[in-house]
């Protein structure tokens, strides 16, 4: 394969005018999908676990570590709005060497994504109990290969694969952000306020109890992973391109085998020629800006209402949400403002946005590891 | 055959993949590997993108549609901030620190 100069060459970029940005509302969604998804892992899972194990003493951590997704983030889709190509197209234009090797790293890093499945099946499984009789863990994989099913289906069913994700985000993303700001607004909560906000810019000190080397890793997790992070934040040229953002526009979008109508998809993009198409240039600038905006803003927004809810109700009885208790003891937050009720609907929005981690990311790789295929082997 | 075929074929193999693994703890050194490349794939691609977005793509495009220079000065500032959290993370994971 290395001897051959044709593998991993991309044809060249073709000229098209860029064309105008249509109404902004319904061009966001890219945005939307990356809060979605990023929910799923810093916000239940890191910032909530070091919150509720050290109080205040490394909140003033989360701001930067949020902004700094920022230029990378913005930069993966300027790529796809000016080429209309993916963020892995444009790694093999530059080294297809590197990209193969990126291509080999990301391959590993994505053997094991199930857990998020089994994350979200240990909210249903407290919810509903059911299989009645059978262990919490075999209750957790139950609904986990059910959501999995359910996900696999409706994607087959969709007529447009992108449409689908990005409707189920929306929902998940609307849903987590007023039951936050609901449960966020319990007299607990407010009271403890003035203090959270104090330490998301001055540390606490001294810390409430002795730092364990042990959650160093966890630590430098949750900071480089807050948002989304890691290859995850790669996928966010594939929702642009999905969307028909910018040059995407000329790109076919995947559809449904069973209802969707098959769309050409280019083996390369096509860049902006010298003519009156670049006078929409700024607005797509500003319009990926604000997408991006979205994204990390809101996933900043909710990531601080899990960090102050962890810090008022978890943090002083010691409740750590780790495990198959991830969830059951965060129910906590909305179990406070609304008794049974709101335990029920926290474990339904974090099975929603536990599950929704697998779609988004069984859907990315596929795409990713197309893209590679063809790029790399274009015979095939 | 299509992009869809194939994309299809993946979205099975990788269902497949993680139900088949889902009722399993995650190996030890899989996890351990999972997050050193994520660390030092974020550092890569990073890095990669200033290479790809400020310096061949401009060469493309004309000059109203290129990059500005703030975009690469924060762009270079998050590489710099991400290279030190995967160092960070290397030699907490090496129990060097």
């Amino acid at each position: 394969m290395f001897a051959n100069p044709a593998w991993g060459t991309l044809p060249p970029f073709k000229k098209a005018p860029l064309p105008p940005l249509p109404n902004i509302w319904t061009a966001l969604g890219p945005g939307v999908i990356f809060m979605a998804l990023a929910q799923g892992s810093g916000e239940l899972i890191w910032w909530p676990y070091i919150i509720a194990k050290y109080g205040l003493s490394f909140l003033f951590l989360l701001l930067p570590a949020c902004f700094l997704q920022f230029p990378v983030t913005y930069e993966i889709g300027r790529y796809t709005v000016l080429t209309g190509e993916s963020i892995f197209q444009g790694f093999i234009r530059l080294n297809r060497g590197f990209a193969f090797f990126l291509w080999i790293l990301m391959t590993l890093s994505f053997l094991w994504f199930g857990a998020f499945a089994a994350a979200g099946g240990t909210s249903l499984a407290a919810l509903t109990n059911f299989p009645a009789g059978w262990t919490p863990r075999g209750q957790t994989l139950f609904w986990g290969y059910l959501s999995m099913f359910v996900f696999l289906a409706a994607i087959l069913l969709s007529k447009v694969i992108y449409r689908l994700i990005e409707t189920f985000m929306w929902a998940v993303a609307l849903l987590t952000l007023v039951g936050l700001l609901w449960a966020s607004a319990n007299a607990e909560a407010l009271h403890a306020l003035p203090a959270f906000v104090k330490g998301l810019f001055i540390p606490e000190s001294p810390m409430p109890r002795p730092w364990d080397p042990d959650d160093a890793t966890k630590l430098l997790t949750a900071i480089t992973f807050a948002g989304l992070g890691g290859f995850w934040t790669l996928f966010y040229s594939y929702w642009i391109r999905d969307k028909g953002a910018g040059m995407a526009h000329y790109m076919g979008r995947l559809t449904g085998p069973i209802t969707g109508k098959a769309e050409a998809i280019p083996a390369s993009g096509a860049v902006p020629g010298e003519d009156e198409g670049l006078a929409h240039a700024g607005r797509w600038r500003r319009y990926l800006f604000w997408d991006v905006s979205i994204g990390i803003g809101g996933n900043l927004l909710t990531t601080l209402m899990t960090c102050l809810l962890a810090y008022t109700l978890l943090f002083p009885k010691g409740l750590l949400p780790q495990g198959y208790e991830l969830a059951v003891v965060q129910s906590r937050f909305f179990e406070v403002s609304w008794g049974w009720l709101g335990k029920i609907l926290f474990l339904i929005v974090a099975a929603a946005f536990l599950s929704d981690t697998w779609l988004a990311t069984v859907d990315s790789v596929s795409r990713i590891h197309t893209d590679c295929l063809y790029a790399f082997f274009p015979r095939t | 055959m299509s992009v869809r075929s194939w994309y299809l074929i993946f979205l099975f193999l990788l269902t497949a993949i993680t139900a088949a693994t889902m009722g399993f703890a995650e190996p030890g050194p899989l996890i351990l590997l999972s997050a050193v490349i994520g660390f030092v794939g974020t550092v890569l691609y990073s890095i990669a993108l200033i290479f790809l977005n400020h310096v061949y793509l401009p060469r493309h495009l004309p000059a109203a549609a290129r990059p500005g220079r703030t975009n690469l000065v924060f762009l270079c500032i998050a590489c710099a901030a991400y290279a030190l959290l995967a160092v960070a993370y290397l030699l907490t994971v090496a129990k060097i620190v």
